[in-house]
């Protein structure tokens, strides 16, 4: 059995800087796979506990990033037996139609019998790439998979949460899944794992885009509500007494 | 003019999405999934001839229906739409946009503001297709009183080509709460040690009259608390009056869940805590001196 999962490479979030224009500024920042990807890995991770021959083949289309070394061990260390990139500055910030597109022709190219995803980018969230890239492959594409509960070549059986109702549904194989971020507690990769990740295979991928339906903007930082930024710098007894005074005057007290 | 078609599964969000529609253009279309449309304000009301069991089994129906439109589809931002958009979108070769927090029509182009980053940052998805679908969030538009009387139209059901089977489906048990409309929330994060001292903690919440939130890690990791708690960008956006954060680091993904707060308020023992940056009070220190204190102060 083959599993593709996707995989986001975004930049730590806490030392993105805004530069003096109001763009986005990541030089400081560094790259790290998106925590809901993590999800994905994960199960994927806990269905080859099931089904040891199964292959865990990840995928990550992004910008220039993805040759980083650093990267590819950690997507590697972490479950993954072969990692797919596809690798460039055109591919950097793409909208979700057209992650999709490339995600669908590089999944057709590499095989698969399921599809992981998991509940959305860290940096866009848009949660959909995994449901396009099913529907593009004229695959079952389905979301909120909360709990695996039973796989095997033909189906995989799993629970579902849209928010609003728990469902239990069957899924021809192959299929496309998305989860929902509480269906594990990603492991940190052991030092075997890293170990082991140096000798994995990396493939880059070769494919350009066809369709353009939408075009994205470049990112402007937000403006954030003002603060008082009144902070006590430690908890003696006149600096909680202070704090305390604060915290009823926000109370309206 | 672009046709607008309202796709909605869940019935609160169904009034929001008519008046937006409304407001956006003079030929409204609403899909019945089967709950009461009799009062809604459109010009038709589109009802398929055989009912599915699930909703993402509408979208080669709905996709019949578009296919030679020039139409903008709204949806609520949910996990059901993202899965019958996202078919929608392939089928009918149509850009999608989903947690649309912003909404334009120029030129009957579709412009979608989202954030990214957890809300560092925002862009504007421009569309080109003849079709575009948009999941909004809650106030992405405004919206327009009107009161049309629809006209039904029946059309007949598509099976869809695949068949997920629905083993059984359940109305979730909700936490009973909605921190969304939250005026007081009272958050706690990993800095608190032990499931024990949620009783200090609910006691704060219920002397202060706020709800009790968290972070991501003790809704998934330690479980303390159920998801409906968890505030962040993959689940509740509130915008209290009051936050008071307890233990809670700051990372961004829980910030953009309360960024539009009106006062934040933090505890943290790490003076390095990004939630202080984001603070309009807090302090460096113990939450287990601190939170009695706070307690001794509003009991009086």
């Amino acid at each position: 059995m083959d599993i593709i999962v996707g995989v986001k490479v975004i930049y730590e979030e806490q030392d993105i800087s805004v530069n003096a224009s109001g763009g986005l500024d990541v030089s400081s920042a560094a790259p790290k796979i998106g925590q809901f990807d993590l999800n994905a890995l994960q199960a994927a991770c806990d269905i080859k506990a099931q089904i040891p021959d199964a292959k865990i083949k990840a995928l990550s289309i992004g910008g220039k990033v993805l040759e980083n070394p650093k990267v590819q061990k950690d997507i590697l260390s972490r479950g993954a037996d072969e990692l797919y990139i596809l690798a460039g500055d055109e591919f950097a910030n793409l909208s979700s139609t057209k992650t999709a597109q490339l995600f669908a022709e590089a999944a057709r190219q590499i095989g698969y019998s399921l599809i992981i995803t998991g509940d959305g980018s860290a940096d866009v969230f848009s949660s959909c790439v995994g449901l396009l890239a099913g529907a593009r492959l004229d695959i079952p594409a389905i979301n909120g998979i909360s709990a695996i509960k039973d796989i095997n070549s033909a189906s995989i059986s799993v629970l579902r949460d849209t928010g609003t109702l728990s469902q239990e549904l069957l899924i021809p194989l192959p299929a496309a899944i998305a989860l929902s971020s509480d269906i594990n507690t990603p492991a940190p990769p052991s030092m075997k794992a890293i170990l082991a990740a140096s000798k994995k295979g990396v493939s880059t991928l070769s494919l350009s885009l066809q369709d353009s339906l939408d075009s994205m903007s470049k990112p402007t930082s937000t403006t954030n509500k003002q603060r008082e930024h009144k902070i006590e710098p430690d908890d003696s007894d006149e600096s909680v007494a202070r704090f305390v005074l604060n915290l009823k005057q926000a109370l309206g007290e | 003019m672009k046709e607008i078609f309202v796709i909605c599964d869940e019935p609160s969000k169904l009034d929001e999405l008519v008046g937006v529609a409304n407001a956006l253009s003079q030929k409204v279309s609403v899909v019945d999934f089967g709950f009461e449309t009799s009062d809604i304000s459109a010009d038709f009301v589109i009802k398929f001839d055989q009912k599915a069991q699930m909703i993402e089994e509408y979208a080669n129906s709905i996709a019949d229906i578009l296919k030679d439109k020039d139409a903008l589809v709204l949806m609520p931002s949910n996990r059901v739409s993202k899965a019958l958009g996202a078919r929608l979108s392939v089928l009918l070769n149509a850009s999608i946009a989903t947690e649309v927090k912003e909404l334009r029509l120029e030129n009957d182009k579709l412009m979608a503001k989202r954030l990214i980053y957890g809300g560092v940052a925002e862009y504007w998805l421009e569309t080109d297709s003849k079709i575009a679908i948009a999941l909004l969030s809650p106030g992405a538009a405004q919206k327009a009183n009107s009161s049309k009387t629809p006209v039904q139209i029946s059309a007949k059901f598509i099976a869809p080509k695949h068949k997920i089977e629905l083993l059984s489906s359940t109305p979730k048990q909700k936490a009973g709460v909605d921190l969304s409309s939250a005026k007081k929330i009272v958050a706690i994060g990993r800095g608190v040690a032990n499931e024990s001292d949620l009783a200090m903690v609910n006691e704060l919440c219920l002397s202060l009259g706020a709800e009790l939130g968290c972070t991501r890690p003790i809704a998934e990791s330690s479980k303390w608390l159920p998801h409906e708690r968890y505030i962040g960008i993959s689940s509740v956006m509130a915008r209290p009056n009051f936050y008071l954060a307890i233990g809670v680091s700051g990372q961004i993904q829980h910030m953009i869940g309360i960024k539009d707060a009106g006062k934040i308020i933090a505890i943290n023992k790490d003076k390095n805590a990004p939630i202080f940056e984001y603070a309009d009070y807090g302090i460096v220190g113990d939450l287990y001196k601190v939170v009695p204190e706070i307690l001794k102060a509003i009991k009086g």
